[in-house]
């Protein structure tokens, strides 16, 4: 298998697209039941702990140049326990595989697909995604070259045209929930931000790995920037408490948009904008973690694993809810504690180990 | 690890070694100084063929210096074996030496100094290379007591004058396309690159039809990488026959499983030089009027060599026009589909009405319709290419009145199933021909898809399609670029064609090293704005 490399710029939109495809379906609500008209400070907030968690995780992996998460933590932290957490962070990323694909199965089915069953979607959006795995990282962030303008452009338009049912005033008055409320808001979206930890395994197929740290912040900056104009585009649209009552608030967003009789129901816009990010969010965790199992199982190619990590997303994502509203309450209220755990606490408690131990050389700085 | 290979180990490959039973036995012969031995040992090699023509006869009027001709019968120009070779070595050249000797030893000297008025002379003593000269239709003399073959140029053969393109069709910009002959073809490259960097170079390719197959660069500009892999494919090839540039370009392309076509061709001379001056690779083979150049990208399916002489607002109008109706070919059948069957909901009310409307009658469901239909016009669009010319009109009358008008008539299919097949099938002709049989193909499985899963599934499709074509490589380049990987020095020639005098560069990603195409500031302005 010959070295993939990325450019920055590709590492960049893919972590920015990672980040996008859970956001974009819950963001508002959740935030907007603790912190109301505010979720847009939570979201600020969110993103500047992000930050700390993106910072955490480049630095760890700029100890161990040429090394992912999986390798670094064996020589971290000994043969076993390595691969004992290496498995642990394997768990964590099937998990998020599998719930994004119950998550967007859920929410299409009702909106599009009355009689199909959920099994058939997960499937095909499972089966769509493993030749992206099959495909490797390379030809995924060239994919996801073309699909980020479109993604992009789509929100583009949809926020344009909704425009004209918006109305700043339901942004008012600002602080009122008070710090509390806004920092619960801010756990949720910092619990999806967080993911940007998986630049731990991008890390060493950089072309130029001094940029990481460059990488990571440019990535918070671009997606804070989009959700930031989302959260304050629906927010205005119904004010904060319809906002928080919706389950999927973007989604009724869209639905608001009428203009010259014609241009209304452009559901199918936001589908687009779904697949796509969905799409390239799957196939980065199903890629991580196929490639992650080979590391840890001592392969020497990851593709083989690649129907087995299938199988495994596609029954976790049927079992891992009884239904929506156990999704809702176990992402609201279970999931940030889970997700920080491997974002932050563990990544944290790495970092203090290298220093400790002395391992891992000081990350080379050329031309700085 | 898994090892497919092991558990089924592969066959084992017929006849993995060279040439093998097709070679035959003169291959390593040399000449030998008798002319007898010569002329028996030629016609040993051309027995049964009738016509390889033997012409014995003795140099002026020295009777013990004989002389043969050997040629192929049509492949020659008969005035120039007959008044250039044969009238001068009987006739003329006696007046020229009157009266004197001609040793046995000097006669070779002699004819090839004074005796041939013939542009272009090879020697060799190879019986290979003798072989190959009279079935390419060169003449060769043999001189009794030499063991050296004289070949003279004399190549002229019935052949089709040069003549408009066939699958690149333009209003403005040269007519001439290239023809079946390699000679040709590299006269009319030559003609519009006159330079010497611009090389060409000929290998036989065929251990049957010994082929000319012609690579041409230009040294300087093109990727040396490239030409070496390029030599290095041609030189893998070990076939019985080449009688197209197909049969070359399935067996050097990078991906041979992918519907994409990763490998240009065309017949337009002008296109040709365009994408040599751009850094590429030709490959040309005689016998076709059909030239591959590589390494090809995804965003010239929608690029025709006259968006390169219109002006550039123009151009890129087009280029954008094109870009939609691949867009609508590869998806308005399934887009049809996928809103009428799944998502009825997402089309506005009047529209929806309208269309629900036509297809209340309608027996089949909208897949089967539009399935029926597509297939309808595929088969219409073969049977226009396949058959006798004269049956044009029938074909015409039946397609248009029977299949489209009746149908609706008689309540088979809706009105707006036809606009649909319609348009797609209107649309697939604006871009090149390569990308319209892509296309035609790719279109079923997204029908079939947005058939099971509506709007999910041709999104699905779309990405694995997209994820497909990004991997894809045409001679180490991204097929995709200069979108993804991008290059924004690249972007001024895709789907907008910037003015020539801001396309300083060539294209970057083809890995030439030299790479810029014009000096900066080319920019005309009006004079008075030249004024201090």
């Amino acid at each position: 298998m010959p070295p993939e490399k990325i450019n920055g710029s590709q590492a960049v939109l893919l972590l920015v697209i990672t980040i996008f495809a859970t956001v974009i379906l819950f963001l508002p609500g959740i935030s907007a039941s603790y912190a109301g008209q505010d979720a847009w400070i939570s979201l600020l907030l969110a993103a500047a702990a992000a930050a700390v968690i993106a910072l955490t995780a480049v630095s760890l992996g700029r100890r161990f140049p040429e090394k992912n998460l999986f390798e670094y933590l064996e020589i971290m932290l000994g043969k076993i326990p390595g691969k004992l957490v290496g498995v642990l962070y394997l768990c964590w990323f099937l998990y998020i595989a599998a719930a994004l694909v119950r998550e967007y199965g859920t929410f299409m089915i009702p909106i599009f697909f009355r009689q199909t069953p959920l099994v058939v979607l997960a499937a095909a959006g499972v089966a769509a995604t493993a030749y992206a795995a099959y495909g490797g990282l390379e030809t995924l962030a060239r994919a996801n070259q073309l699909f980020f303008p479109v993604i992009v452009g789509a929100s583009a338009v949809l926020f344009g045209l909704a425009l004209p049912q918006m109305d700043v005033v339901n942004l008012l008055p600002v602080l009122e929930a008070g710090p509390v409320s806004i920092i619960k808001g801010s756990l949720a979206p910092l619990s999806w931000f967080g993911e940007i930890f998986l630049i731990s395994v991008l890390l060493p197929y950089l072309n130029r790995p001094e940029q990481a740290r460059r990488i990571a912040l440019t990535s918070i900056l671009i997606a804070t920037s989009i959700f930031e104009l989302s959260v304050i585009g629906v927010i205005s649209i119904f004010g904060p408490s319809v906002t928080s009552s919706y389950l999927l608030a973007f989604l009724n967003g869209v639905r608001m948009i009428h203009i010259a009789n014609f241009i209304e129901r452009l559901e199918a816009l936001l589908m687009l904008i779904w697949i796509l990010s969905a799409g390239v969010k799957l196939s980065m965790f199903y890629w991580a973690t196929a490639l992650g199992s080979a590391q840890v199982m001592g392969l020497k190619d990851y593709r083989p694993l690649i129907p087995p990590v299938g199988a495994a997303i596609l029954a976790l994502s049927i079992f891992n809810y009884t239904s929506v509203m156990d999704l809702l309450n176990f992402t609201a209220t279970v999931w940030p504690f889970y997700a920080l755990t491997f974002e932050l606490a563990i990544p944290l408690f790495l970092l203090a180990v290298a220093a400790i131990r002395k391992i891992g050389g000081k990350p080379p700085c050329p031309g700085r | 690890m898994f090892r497919l290979s092991r558990t089924f180990p592969k066959r084992r490959q017929v006849n993995s070694g060279a040439a093998g039973q097709d070679t035959p036995e003169w291959q390593d012969l040399g000449l030998s100084d008798s002319l007898d031995k010569n002329i028996k040992m030629l016609k040993d090699t051309f027995a049964n063929c009738s016509d390889i023509v033997f012409r014995q006869f003795a140099l002026a009027q020295n009777e013990d210096i004989r002389l043969a001709l050997i040629y192929t019968e049509g492949l020659t120009d008969k005035n120039q074996v007959g008044d250039q070779i044969m009238r001068t070595l009987s006739l003329e050249l006696p007046a020229v030496i009157s009266g004197e000797r001609i040793k046995k030893e000097r006669a070779l000297e002699l004819i090839k100094q004074r005796g041939l008025c013939i542009h272009k002379i090879n020697e060799t003593n190879r019986m290979e290379k003798v072989v190959d000269a009279i079935l390419s239709g060169d003449t060769v003399l043999l001189v009794d007591g030499h063991a050296t073959a004289i070949i003279n140029g004399s190549r002229g053969w019935a052949a089709r004058a040069v003549e408009d393109s066939v699958i690149d069709r333009l209003v403005r910009g040269p007519r001439e396309a290239f023809v079946e002959t390699l000679g040709t073809n590299t006269s009319l490259l030559r003609r519009k690159i006159k330079n010497p960097s611009l090389k060409i170079e000929t290998t036989k390719i065929g251990r049957v039809t010994r082929t000319d197959v012609a690579v041409a660069y230009i040294q300087g500009i093109a990727n040396p990488k490239i030409v070496e892999e390029l030599r290095r494919r041609l030189a893998k090839i070990d076939i019985d026959g080449i009688l197209e540039s197909g049969y070359i370009e399935e067996l050097i392309e990078d991906n041979p499983l992918s519907p994409f076509c990763t490998i240009n061709h065309t017949d337009r001379v002008d296109k040709v030089a365009a994408f040599l001056l751009e850094g590429r690779v030709a490959v040309m083979v005689d016998g076709t009027p059909n030239v591959m150049s590589v390494p090809a990208l995804f965003i010239e399916l929608f690029h025709n060599p006259e968006d390169y002489y219109q002006r550039y607002i123009f151009s890129s109008a087009i280029r954008m026009l094109r870009i939609i109706t691949f867009f609508l070919t590869l998806l308005t059948p399934a887009l049809y589909v996928a809103f009428t069957t799944y998502h009825p909901e997402l089309l506005p009310t009047s529209l929806l009405l309208s269309v629900a409307g036509q297809r209340e009658a309608v027996p089949f469901p909208a897949f089967v319709e539009v399935l029926i239909m597509e297939l309808t016009f595929e088969i219409l669009r073969e049977a226009g290419i396949r058959m006798p010319q004269p049956m044009g009109q029938a074909l015409s009358i039946v397609g248009a009145l029977v299949i489209g008008e009746a149908a609706v008539r008689a309540g088979m299919v809706a009105p707006a199933t036809v606009i649909v097949v319609a348009v797609t099938g209107i649309a697939s002709f604006t871009f090149c021909y390569t990308a319209t049989i892509t296309l035609r193909l790719i279109r079923f499985p997204l029908l079939l898809i947005s058939g099971t899963l509506g709007l999910y599934g041709l999104g699905a499709g779309l990405f694995v399609l997209t994820i497909h074509v990004v991997g894809l490589r045409s001679f180490g380049v991204p097929f995709l670029s200069p979108l993804a990987p991008l290059s924004v020095e690249g972007l001024k020639d895709t789907a907008v064609r910037a003015p020539w005098w801001a396309m300083f560069t060539r294209p970057a990603l083809l890995g030439g090293k030299n790479i810029q195409r014009e000096s900066p500031g080319l920019k005309p302005d009006p004079p008075q704005k030249r004024r201090k």
